[in-house]
This record gives structure tokens, C-alpha cells and sequence, in this order.
């Protein structure tokens, strides 16, 4: 993933959790070393692909911690939260993350945004992404944020 | 009062725009809701809908073709369609602007812009059944509307 790929997929994760979140995501430059990770292992696994002139299929982790903090700020609701409404905020939260970098990246609206799709993992440790290309991690107050993101430019 | 059919396939978002829209001061009759195109069209054959609040990417019928279905339909035409997508190219805007939406929210979006498009849809929309009325059956003391 080259360097404008890279700053168009950070800067729109940014702009979409702090405006519809009230997260703020930094980005890491060193992959966190096992020490840091946290010792949670329920994640949700949120997947989103585009196709067109350029293509791209991204993967991100998100600890549970920062599902549900993620899902509470954008319902407002302090209350218990389902797991429907915790997967279903992290879709959206990607769908809107790529749209909108699509927007960046793709303004002539050449790309077609695929239906996300998300889901509880129970067992997930980051050691199976660490090695692949395309990893950005991102620091939350909620834990890491770990995205996959396989793109192919025209 | 007005009725608004939000169509999102995002239970969540559909919760979230729900609560802004409520906030807005738009005087709500009811608030329905479709996860795709077509349970839209069905909410559509059953309740009187003042304007739809639509998203583009959504699975069975997308939002493109949604609106298309409901600007080809002439009892359904005059319904405001405003768009809320992530999809934010111009070359997208444009396209929902062509074929009759009548505004364009891009995600991320801040409440108090969903509320500003929505009075000024409302208002236009508004305005424009006042004209279709005959002039005898209007109440003069109830003119203006006010958001």
C-alpha cells in the first residue's frame, strides 16, 4: 500500500469516528509488540470491498472494548447494548470509514462499494495479521484498531 | 405533521437518524422505517409518506434504484427524496440530483446538517401543497408553516 493510500485510509477513519463516534484514532507507525496488545480476545471482524477502475478489500479487528464503546457513543445509550447493535454499528462504521475514503480517492464515483459485512470472533489474536502486507494499526483509548487493507491501483 | 421514511439497511443508523431527526423540531407524525428499496416501496403502498430519508448502499434494491422506482411512480413523484450516503464522489451526487433527489447528505454527518436540509425540503415541499390547494379551503390564519 503506497503512501497516499495510506493517508487517505487514515484520514477518513479519522474524520468518520470523531464525527459520528467521538473516537479518536491515531495512527501507529511501529507495529505494537505482544506486551501491548490487550488480552481480549472477542473481536468483531468487519469486511468491506470496492471494485471498478481501482479495487480493494479491507479487514478490520476491532477489540470488543471498543465495539461497544463505539456503539454506545453513536446510539447515545449508556444501557446494555445486544450484540446485533454492537456488530451492526461496527458495519456501518466501516461502511461509512471506506465511502467516504473512497470519496477521497475516487471522485469521479468510478468504484462500487460491495455490502459490508461483520461478525463476533471469540478467539482472535492479532499474531494471525501481523505479518500481513497492508497492516495499519490504530491507537484508541478502547484498545487497537487493526485494519487489512489489500488495495490494487489502476 | 409530516411522516418520514428513513430506508437504511443499518438497524443502527436508521436508530441514530431517528434521534436527530426527533431533535430537529420538525413536528413528526410517524416515523417509519424500510431496511432496503423494495421493503421501502412496500412501507410506501401502505402509509402516506411526506419525505424519505434514503441510503445508497444497501442489499435487494440499492438507493439509486429506489429512487428511480419512486420518481417513475406518479403517485409517489412529488415525495421529497433526500439521500444520506457515504458514497460521496460528485460524480454520485450528481447522479441522485438527476434523477430527482431532492438533497444529499454525505456520512459523516453532523445532526445539525440533517436538520437544516430537512426544514428546507419540508418548507419547499410544504409550500408546494399549499399552491395545489384550492385557495378557498385554506385557512388564512395558518399560513406559514414554522420549523
Amino acid at each position: 500500500m503506497d503512501d497516499n493510500m495510506r493517508q487517505a485510509v487514515s484520514s477518513s477513519l479519522a474524520e468518520v469516528f470523531e464525527t459520528m463516534f467521538f473516537t479518536l484514532l491515531e495512527p501507529v507507525d511501529a507495529i505494537p509488540t505482544r506486551q501491548e496488545w490487550s488480552p481480549e480476545k472477542d473481536f468483531v471482524e468487519a469486511e468491506i470491498s470496492y471494485s471498478g477502475v481501482n479495487s480493494g478489500d479491507l479487514r478490520f479487528f476491532f477489540p470488543q472494548s471498543l465495539a461497544r464503546s463505539i456503539a454506545s457513543n453513536f446510539l447515545g445509550e449508556q444501557e446494555e447494548l445486544s450484540e446485533g447493535q454492537i456488530v451492526d454499528t461496527v458495519r456501518e462504521s466501516v461502511n461509512m470509514a471506506v465511502g467516504s475514503m473512497l470519496g477521497r480517492i475516487d471522485p469521479a464515483g468510478e468504484c462500487v462499494l460491495a455490502i459490508p459485512q461483520a461478525r463476533l470472533l471469540d478467539d482472535f489474536t492479532p499474531e494471525s495479521i501481523v505479518a500481513e502486507l497492508g497492516l495499519c494499526v490504530f491507537r484508541t483509548a478502547s484498545g487497537y484498531l487493526w485494519l487489512v487493507c489489500n488495495t490494487n491501483t489502476a | 405533521m409530516f411522516n418520514i421514511l428513513v430506508v437504511d439497511d443499518s438497524e443502527t443508523m436508521r436508530a441514530a437518524i431517528r434521534k436527530v431527526v426527533g431533535m430537529s423540531g420538525v413536528p413528526i407524525g410517524e416515523f417509519l422505517e424500510a431496511g432496503n428499496g423494495l421493503e421501502a416501496l412496500a412501507v410506501l403502498e401502505e402509509s402516506w409518506v411526506d419525505v424519505i430519508l434514503s441510503d445508497i448502499n444497501m442489499p435487494e434494491m440499492n438507493g439509486i434504484e429506489f429512487l428511480q422506482r419512486v420518481k417513475a411512480e406518479e403517485v409517489y413523484s412529488n415525495i421529497p427524496v433526500i439521500v444520506i450516503t457515504t458514497e460521496a464522489s460528485q460524480a454520485r451526487m450528481d447522479e441522485a440530483e438527476s434523477l430527482g433527489a431532492s438533497g444529499y447528505v454525505k456520512k459523516p454527518f453532523l445532526p445539525e446538517t440533517i436538520k437544516m436540509i430537512l426544514n428546507d425540503v419540508l418548507e419547499s415541499a410544504y409550500a408546494q401543497r399549499m399552491k395545489e390547494i384550492p385557495a378557498e379551503t385554506v385557512d388564512d390564519t395558518d399560513e406559514d408553516m414554522d420549523f
